[in-house]
């Protein structure tokens, strides 16, 4: 029968010798020093796992699942980070090119009128606030209106409702 | 009253997107949008960033503690006045 680390291929010997147990803290000094990343990778993997599942016990009160399903959670989590760092090296090495918007608020061009409208919500009762405001070319506002919806569905929905009411 | 020359601008990128999956509703909403946009000289749909739509926003956020619907010609409700007031201000870095 061979001790593994938590369902992992990793073997551990924590109880070699009786008069001399391994400890943890040892077994992993000697992971960090004789394995490479891959072994280091699933070890912290599986410790955050195992800690997940310690604090859903404790403080939601759940049960453990078994020692296999932390395991596999683990790998996938490795799985996961690996496909995300190779994601962000992608987008980092040829950013898509998003069109650059007005961070401040600016005049109309002349005689020309600027609405603005925004929604905001829902709250808890599920209202949703539009508004919009009209503004002309000599920062003069125009009209403004804003009102109070209940229940609508997302915000694109109510994106498109608050510049309907504008127009 | 009439604009002939009308910049809308909303700081959500989804509604400026073409809607992907359209449900009947939703489409009806947008349909409702474009009749209205051939009565327009000169219309342009833009999306800014939140903190160019800050008056929109606070009335929005004031839209729904109030519970009612306001319309105001020609004036500055209270709640945004200092928001209208800083957008005219020129922007400094």
């Amino acid at each position: 029968m061979k001790t593994v680390f938590f369902a992992s291929p990793l073997g551990c010997k924590f109880v070699t010798n009786r008069s001399c147990p391994l400890v943890f803290r040892d077994w992993l000094e000697q992971m960090i020093m004789q394995k490479g990343i891959e072994v280091l990778e699933l070890i912290l993997a599986i410790c955050y796992e195992v800690r997940k599942v310690r604090n859903k016990r404790c403080f939601e009160g759940q049960g453990l699942p078994t020692t296999m399903t932390c395991f596999t959670t683990a790998l996938n989590s490795i799985l996961n980070f690996n496909n995300a760092s190779v994601l962000l090296d992608h987008t980092c090495s040829s950013p898509t090119q998003v069109p650059i918007s007005n961070v401040h608020w600016s005049t109309p061009i002349n005689g020309g009128y600027k609405l603005n409208a925004d929604v905001a919500g829902p709250d808890n009762e599920g209202r949703w606030g539009m508004a919009d405001i009209v503004r002309d070319s000599d920062e003069y506002v125009v009209g403004v209106v804003c009102w109070c919806l209940p229940l609508l569905p997302n915000s694109d929905i109510a994106e498109y409702m608050a510049m309907l009411k504008g127009l | 009253m009439l604009f002939l020359n009308l910049t809308v601008e909303l700081d959500s990128s989804n509604a400026l997107k073409k809607p992907q999956h359209q449900s009947s509703y939703f489409g009806s909403i947008v349909e409702d949008c474009k009749s209205f946009f051939s009565s327009f000289y000169y219309l342009e749909l833009v999306h800014v960033r939140r903190e160019a739509n800050q008056a929109a926003h606070y009335l929005a956020k004031f839209a729904i503690s109030s519970l009612t619907d306001f319309v105001w010609i020609e004036e500055t409700p209270r709640c945004i006045s200092s928001i209208v007031a800083l957008d005219v201000l020129p922007l400094f870095d």
